[in-house]
């Protein structure tokens, strides 16, 4: 493959980024565009009794105020886990039922935002509550229920009792993760545009084609009846993926106001009017004999869900699948509780499920008095644990090893509270990262021109992740374009299909796609300069013309460039289009995606499982007076097959560590238990990492061939960064401390009282 | 009333009613300047920042809770004039490019304009100039390496700002609205008549800086009713050596007051380094700092822990009062109707002063705990001790059990195994989402152990990651 392909190749969108031209779905504003906002309740469980609209009405500016009785023609869709396109099963304003706190109860239309916000705020609104609990009970946990759904959901290998009491050491520990929110950037936003039975919609979106066809069902249009427009996307991270409330609520209002409407839902709101990641809790208990071979394997996940949705993330499906055991037994269970329902939150189910496996495989090599890299040696495992099927490529102890070198692994103390910095309690800790390796089905059209220019067309997004750059290189590299030579349109509901910008999927399905399309362009030029009379290719059979780096190459060595090639024929232009699908893409799976759904192949199929790995190592440092917990070094070495671009990938890799260290030290939405809400529901108190919170950062990517996860041999990395690293801080923690933290954030007090 | 500012290098003449339109609003939706981004609209997240200049210098703000009035005689800069007329990259956004800066792009622009100011003033702290920038995609990195890429290229020429004359003002103390219907506007200059006329509408709203006040309209969606903008009184800035005292005007900006305690109370600037961010401390101002009377404000312990004085004024009646007593209880501050913050005076001292602020995040975060120590010690003994925490109760307070029994004694192993029991005498804190209330008295005895071991010379700074 070409130059362009495990490069440095500097992003196509970063002029429009670095001068403000980029064009994000709030930007775009039609003519005679109003404004809405959301009123939202404030309590979590009970019904509208009254509304009182006046004195919102009466507020300069505001043009309308519409309630669960006066919205006319507001539609809805089913919830994703009921196997709809929806963010969730339950709809607010189709009636008076309150199921959590911030559930959007009126839609404010206004000339401007200030004025649509001052109007929600003066609605006056009577509520008869219930009591309402928004953790979970644990206690109460239920397994997902038998069905062709439920595959997998529980497992047992072997015998787990029996594996523990063979074994020489046990660990039995649970470990809790919080509620956390996306927060991306961007804040949600909407803006709906009716022309008669035309419809356009702005919206940020991981999945335009889902959102046209939920909006296009929903109200009885065809499909090329509804524009769904998501160019640019300031952070997603699996808040955007589905149709949600405030954009259903934004389409009606514009119908009924007879003009276009935007609502951008306010930083408070984005807590409660679409998904979060819940909050779990992961039981474990392993075994393992006097070497460190694990003899048992025992996970239990219980995860928060509403009560509405069983929002499952089967984490024991990634954990089962890490390390060699006999005797294995997992459980997938969920808890009820009154909230919203919750969905995909980057690594949306590995880095809860990794940070208790990895501490606990940390407490296991403390008990066994190992290096806790050996002991993922000694349980490293070439095939699949429980489907005994080779692993495609699986590069864990490469990344041990090589993150081991830069950090100086072999330097560290080996006694809990050995080494020290001044008043600093230091220590080192490690873990483990996976993510599976996810295939969608893809289309992609690309059109060349004879002059040296190529598009690439196809319904994918570029939530920030870099996805215009790297189908810009795969085009470039094939045809034998700079870079600068290929635009990519994306972010169109009327373009080929792309799947969901989800599960780490887009740069392998989606470039797979284009990379398909570009062998149909030389194909199609090499048959028709072969049946020319003229040129180097002239007279070839065009079967044996072959590509190469952009340049067609016959059988005895004749040449021509692709584009010289192109220009040579009549219309100097060809247009081809490239459907991937993995060979272990089921029929259902390939329907799914075609549907909106998210049907892909893996990570095991019938013959491979394909994942992709990495370790993480963290410094920690305590203070010994005020246990304040800073993380000076951070390194992970990673293995996911084909780098596209290194820098992209590099970035990728590096803001999931950023993501993971928030995980381990701040993130966490707080919880008002009295009143089963969100409190600390704005980025000022919803801690995200700072510039100052991240010192020495490194990534080191290693090279990996795997041919058989896709043509281009690529595996996706949007999450696997952010996968081991609170684990790793929390061993870290241990290290310098002797104190295992078994729940994140971890906090100054957790050291305190620990 | 208009007000008059440049806008990437053209004047304009906005209406300055009504007065509580925010900045952002007005690029975004009248303008249609949509560089500038919407992340919070509560000041947090540093993706509508932009540049103001005046005769006091550049600073870098947040549009989302600037008020148009304020910018009266500024030139204004945002991301569609940080890029040369004819298209040219600014150094810092070409840099951003090379280095992998912008990744979503959302929070770019934000980054761009502080980065330019950074670029503008030759500053090379980037850590401090962009901790009022948040990123949710990059882990900062890239950032940091664009910024001290383009630290040695020379500046532009068209970021060399002459901001246009200020609109006419109208009378200092007479109203002037705008749209009719709408609340008055006032833009006094005139501290005496502003004082005169404030006893007699004491239901105006005071707007300094606005980092509070404009959360009250973005985030608290209130009706401000009159308002009067503060920012033209140049008295209310006046910094000034007197009879013992440092005299700092209630107008002083925070950026300012950092400035003024980096060779007299360097732990007061460091702590300041801390409080806020660029864009808070350019427009917040000391007096609305005290004046909302924040439990958890970080100023107000350090002042406490100096000995500061308030200065109160209703019409041309002056007092004062030692900042502690100021602080009745949690939202209640002792104010009379009509009454404003003139200044806050700080006598000179020898400099003994620790401050120590705890908080999960390292910038941008609300203390859990802050502690502003004043202690004298000679030969070993503590004779002078004022001590003042924020986070330990419902006002800022001093700890005045603490304080009585640490003179005389020295800071031995002794005392400093006490100090919890005698904090425990002066406060009964609260626990929250930020800390327990054990853990926050743990902490504060904690500082004094810290504070022990620096003053016996070793460097135990919270405020640096070791190494």
């Amino acid at each position: 493959m070409a130059q362009t392909i495990n490069t440095e190749v500097t992003r196509v969108d970063a002029r429009r980024k670095v001068t403000g031209t980029a064009s994000y779905a709030a930007d775009s504003i039609p003519a005679g565009m109003l404004h809405g906002a959301l009123a939202c309740t404030a309590v979590a469980m009970g019904r509208i009794a009254g509304i009182d609209t006046a004195r919102a009405e009466a507020e300069p500016g505001v043009v309308a105020v519409f309630t669960h009785e006066t919205l006319p023609d507001y539609k809805t869709v089913k919830g994703f886990y009921a196997g709809g396109p929806g963010s969730a099963s339950f709809w607010p304003m189709e009636g008076t039922e309150i199921r959590y706190a911030g559930q959007p109860f009126a839609y404010v239309v206004a000339e401007t935002a200030a004025a649509a916000r001052r109007g929600a705020d003066l609605i006056a609104v009577r509520y008869e509550e219930d009591a309402a609990q928004i953790h979970m009970d644990p206690g109460e946990s239920f397994i997902i229920g038998a069905g062709e759904d439920s595959e997998g959901m529980t497992l047992t290998k072997g015998d787990i009792e029996a594996g523990l009491g063979a074994a020489a050491q046990t660990v039995e520990a649970t470990y809790r993760t919080p509620f956390q929110h996306h927060n991306p950037m961007e804040m949600f936003a909407a803006t709906a545009e009716w022309r008669g039975e035309q419809l356009t919609v702005w919206m940020p979106s991981q999945s335009v084609r889902t959102l046209r066809g939920g909006i296009a069902k929903a109200y009885g249009l065809p499909e090329t009846s509804v524009r769904v427009l998501s160019p640019f996307v300031g952070g997603a991270f699996g808040s955007k993926a589905g149709v949600t409330p405030y954009a259903m609520l934004t389409i009606a209002a514009a119908r009924a106001v007879g003009a276009p409407v935007r609502l951008i839902v306010t930083r408070p709101q984005m807590y409660t009017v679409a998904t979060f990641r819940p909050e779990t809790e992961q039981k474990f208990r392993l075994g393992a004999d006097a070497d460190g071979k694990l003899t048992a394997f025992e996970h239990v996940e219980i995860a928060q869900t509403s009560r509405f949705d069983d929002v499952v993330n089967p984490g024991t499906h990634m954990t089962r699948s890490m390390y060699a055991c006999p005797n294995i037994h997992t459980e997938q269970r969920l808890a009820r509780s009154d909230t919203n329902s919750g969905g995909f939150m980057r690594a949306p189910n590995e880095m809860q499920t990794f940070f208790g496996l990895e501490s606990a495989m940390d407490e296991l090599a403390w008990k066994l008095g190992m290096d806790p890299v050996e002991l993922r040696r000694v349980n490293d495992t070439n095939r699949h644990p429980v489907k005994d099927v080779p692993f495609s490529s699986r590069s864990l102890m490469e990344s041990y090893d090589a993150v081991s070198r830069s950090f100086g692994w072999a330097d560290r103390g080996r006694e809990v509270g050995s080494m020290t910095d001044g008043d600093w309690l230091v220590g080192y800790g490690c873990a483990t990262a996976t993510y599976p390796t996810n295939m969608s089905p893809s289309s992609a059209r690309v059109r060349m021109q004879g002059s040296g220019h190529a598009y690439v067309e196809l319904a994918a997004h570029d939530v920030g992740t870099g996805s215009y750059t790297i189908f810009a290189q795969i085009a470039a590299a094939q045809l034998g374009l700079p870079v600068e030579a290929v635009d990519v349109v994306m972010g169109e509901a009327d373009l080929p299909l792309a799947p969901i910008a989800g599960g780490s999927t887009t740069a392998a399905s989606s470039g797979s796609a284009v990379h398909i399309a570009c062998t149909n362009i030389a194909r199609g030029v090499a048959e028709k300069v072969a049946a020319q009379k003229d040129g180097p290719l002239a007279g070839l059979d065009p079967a044996q013309i072959t590509l190469e780096n952009g340049v067609l190459k016959g059988p005895g060595g004749e040449s021509q460039s692709l584009a010289e090639a192109l220009a040579s024929t009549p219309m100097g232009e060809i247009e081809a289009e490239g459907q991937y699908r993995h060979p272990a893409l089921t029929d259902k799976a390939l329907r799914m995606t075609y549907h909106g759904g998210y049907g892909v192949a893996g990570p095991v199929t019938p013959e491979m499982a394909m994942f992709a790995f990495g370790a993480q190592m963290a410094e920690v440092h305590v203070h010994r007076y005020t246990h304040e917990i800073r993380v000076p070094r951070l390194h992970g070495a990673f293995a996911a097959g084909t780098w596209l671009n290194r820098k992209t990938a590099h970035s990728q890799l590096m803001g999931g560590m950023v993501w993971g260290l928030g995980s381990a030290l701040h993130e966490i939405t707080e919880v008002d238990t009295p009143r089963a809400r969100f409190l600390n529901a704005n980025i000022a108190e919803y801690l995200i990492p700072v510039n100052a919170d991240v010192r020495e950062l490194r990534v080191e990517m290693l090279e990996e061939r795997d041919d058989y996860v896709n043509p281009l041999g690529v595996k996706g990395i949007g999450e696997l960064g952010i996968v081991g690293t609170a684990a790793a801080v929390g061993n870290a923690v241990y290290h310098a401390t002797g104190k295992r933290l078994t729940a994140i954030p971890m906090r100054i007090s957790d050291i305190v009282s620990a | 009333m208009n007000v008059t500012f440049s806008l990437n290098g053209e004047t304009v003449h906005v209406p300055a009613s009504p007065p509580d339109r925010t900045l952002l609003a007005w690029l975004r939706e009248t303008r249609g300047l949509t560089g500038t981004k919407e992340g919070c609209n509560e000041g947090d997240c540093g993706s509508c920042t932009v540049l103001v200049s005046d005769a006091e210098g550049c600073r870098a703000l947040n549009a989302c809770i600037l008020f148009l009035p304020q910018l009266d005689g500024c030139a204004l800069r945002t991301v569609e004039g940080i890029a040369g007329p004819d298209g040219t990259l600014h150094p810092v956004q070409a840099e951003m490019i090379a280095h992998h800066g912008a990744q979503c792009g959302f929070c770019t622009p934000g980054f761009v304009v502080s980065m330019a100011r950074s670029h503008l003033l030759g500053r090379h702290d980037h850590d401090d100039m962009l901790a009022g920038n948040l990123c949710r995609c990059t882990g900062y990195a890239p950032i940091i390496r664009a910024a001290e890429a383009a630290a040695s290229q020379p500046v532009p020429a068209w970021m060399q700002e002459s901001p246009p004359a200020a609109a006419p003002d109208a009378p200092a103390t007479s109203g002037a609205s705008g749209a009719s219907g709408a609340a008055p506007v006032h833009r006094p200059t005139d501290l005496d008549a502003f004082a005169a006329w404030y006893a007699d509408h004491p239901g105006a709203t005071l707007v300094a800086g606005a980092t509070d006040v404009g959360l009250w309209v973005t985030k608290g969606l209130r009706d401000l009713g009159e308002m009067v903008f503060l920012g033209k009184i140049a008295a209310l800035r006046a910094v000034r050596q007197e009879e013992g005292r440092l005299w700092i005007g209630a107008g002083t900006r925070l950026s300012r007051l950092r400035e003024l305690m980096a060779d007299r109370h360097p732990a007061f600037a460091e702590l300041i380094r801390r409080y806020g961010s660029e864009q808070v401390r350019g427009a917040a101002t000391i007096g609305g700092n005290i004046a909302n009377g924040s439990p958890i404000a970080d100023g107000s312990p350090a002042l406490i822990a100096l000995g500061a004085t308030l200065h109160l004024r209703r019409g041309a009646a002056r007092r004062q009062m030692p900042l502690e007593a100021f602080f009745l209880e949690y939202g209640r501050q002792d104010r009379a109707p009509g009454e404003f913050v003139e200044a806050v005076s700080i006598p000179d001292q020898p400099d003994e002063l620790s401050c120590y602020k705890l908080s999960k995040r390292f910038d941008q975060d609300i203390s859990a705990v802050c502690g502003c120590f004043s202690i004298g010690i000679e030969a070993g003994i503590v004779r002078r001790a004022r001590i003042a925490f924020g986070g330990m109760a419902g006002t800022p307070r001093r700890a005045a059990t603490l304080e009585a029994a640490l003179i005389g004694r020295a800071l031995d192993e002794g005392t400093l195994g006490a100090c919890r029991d005698w904090l425990a005498e002066d406060f009964t804190p609260l626990s929250d989402m930020r800390a327990s209330a054990g853990y926050r008295l743990d902490a504060a005895a904690g500082m004094l152990r810290r504070l022990a071991a620096e003053r016996g010379g070793r460097a135990v700074s919270v405020l640096k990651v070791a190494p």
